[in-house]
């Protein structure tokens, strides 16, 4: 077993916490480690000093005072769970990887509070999570929902199927999760933060709640909320499409073939982005800056609101139109048979102040 | 060791190390085993509640190409210290009345 793989499995069984605080043990256990092998002690004998991931674990919950992890459920038959369909009434998740072995969902249902149905078909395991039909009876539904303990989804290393999440007014997080075939999280009133994964086709659906992408790949990817932010941060990807609406978008990073970022009442900020075919970034009353965007295509749009910044390349391989009123615009309209690539801009009383550069 | 008070034992003694100045994770673990048993997850919760509680902060240093963290006591920590060492008067006295006490019962 290596340090990582040590660490992994060590943080998976110590149960919920809070990403920062995963983050300061990890780095806590990280530093005991490398000053011990810099004092020439071997890697086995400082894990053995530990003991193992789940010893470790269940002691440093104890000296914490952290709760007990919640029971580990597997899937209620035999067979390759290929498809996670998980629902649940207003419990947060968190899915974070685990060593190897089955998918497991952590969650401890409260009596006479949840009901939980748990079923295998065909490869697929569905997992519903409900509040009971009495509970509405003393207490409105979404005082039980706020106070739903939160379900995690434990992803064995060689999962590369399909994981399917839902729930309402609360967060999903994700970290560290790859090679899936499809990840798709759908929340509502809550954010929604996917770091350090991959999946071919990777969906995050919210709305009055931010979206974070941090280090990802995808072939298609689509992030799509309301009246919240959407920060996405060194992508590699295909299609990239980020929409939102009354908030701003910013992409720093971005690699892909496709990028469609629209918001309004926002500004769009793209850092360093690299698109093969196309990059349309739309808004309204809100800035359009771009910062060194490489893009044989590209389309900006917003009305009352400058667009600014840079653009990897050279004018004269563009076609150019840009277009405003009451303001300045320093971008000629060009064509000409020579010009493969187009640039367009096009915006209401504010500026247009783009310059192409080489580096 | 009742668990309660070897956990007070152990803040003190832990910023009893850092008062001779700055020190680290794998270094306050050998250095406060010299007085009682300490294990890595014991000392974590302790550095955090002694952060917490102002007694200590913490900085990060570059140190052979990675990140070490540092904890250096404060001035409440230095305080906490003085209010542990001015009570020895005390627990000395409850000591010997527990001693005395507990002897004339068992005569």
């Amino acid at each position: 077993m290596t340090v990582q793989e040590y660490l992994r499995d060590f943080l998976a069984e110590l149960g919920p916490l809070s990403e920062e605080e995963r983050q300061q043990i990890s780095d806590y256990y990280q530093e005991l480690i490398c000053e011990g092998l810099e004092r020439g002690m071997r890697e086995e004998e400082i894990l053995s000093v530990f003991g193992s991931p789940a010893e470790a674990a269940a002691k440093f919950r104890e000296e914490n005072g952290l709760a007990q992890p919640v029971r580990a459920i597997t899937a209620p038959a035999e067979g390759t769970v290929t498809v996670l369909d998980l629902r649940t009434e207003g419990a947060p998740v968190e899915v974070i990887p685990a060593g190897p072995g089955e998918l497991r969902i952590g969650f401890e249902p409260r009596p006479d509070i949840d009901e939980v149905e748990s079923v295998l078909e065909d490869g697929v395991w569905h997992f519903r999570h409900s509040l009971r039909k009495s509970v509405s009876r003393f207490l409105t539904r979404q005082f039980w929902r706020g106070r739903t303990p939160g379900i995690q989804v434990l992803v064995p290393e060689n999962f590369a199927g399909r994981l399917l999440i839902r729930t309402c007014d609360a967060k999903i997080r994700l970290t560290g999760v790859r090679d899936l075939a499809e990840l798709s999280l759908t929340t509502s009133n809550a954010a929604v933060k996917v770091e350090d994964a991959s999946a071919s086709v990777l969906r995050v659906r919210t709305d009055n709640g931010g979206i974070r992408l941090i280090n990802l790949g995808a072939n298609d990817l689509a992030a799509v909320t309301d009246n919240a932010r959407i920060e996405a941060e060194a992508i590699r990807g295909g299609q990239i499409s980020l929409k939102t609406g009354n908030a701003f978008i910013h992409a720093a990073g971005l690699e892909g073939s496709t990028l469609t970022a629209v918001t309004s009442n926002g500004r769009i900020q793209a850092e360093q982005c690299s698109f093969s075919e196309r990059a349309g970034l739309t808004t309204s009353n809100g800035a359009v800056v771009i910062d060194r965007l490489d893009c044989p295509d590209i389309a900006l749009r917003t009305s009352n609101g400058p667009i600014t910044g840079t653009v990897r390349g050279e004018m004269r391989e563009y076609v150019t139109e840009a277009r405003t009123s009451n303001a300045g615009c320093n971008v000629p309209n060009l064509h000409g048979p020579d010009r493969q690539k187009h640039f367009s801009a096009h915006t209401d009383n504010a500026r247009i102040a783009v310059e192409f550069v080489r580096e | 060791m009742d668990t309660q008070r070897k956990k007070g034992l152990l803040d003190v003694c832990v910023l009893a190390v850092l008062s001779r100045g700055p020190s680290y994770g794998y270094e306050l673990l050998g250095t406060v085993s010299r007085c009682i048993p300490i294990s890595e997850s014991t000392l974590y919760p302790i550095l955090k509640r002694l952060e917490a509680g102002g007694c200590l902060s913490t900085y990060k240093e570059e140190y052979n190409g990675r990140i070490r963290k540092y904890y250096r006591l404060t001035e409440a920590g230095r305080k906490r210290i003085r209010d542990f060492l001015e009570e020895w008067g005390e627990m000395e006295k409850i000591y010997t009345f527990v001693q005395t006490m507990s002897q004339e019962e068992s005569t």
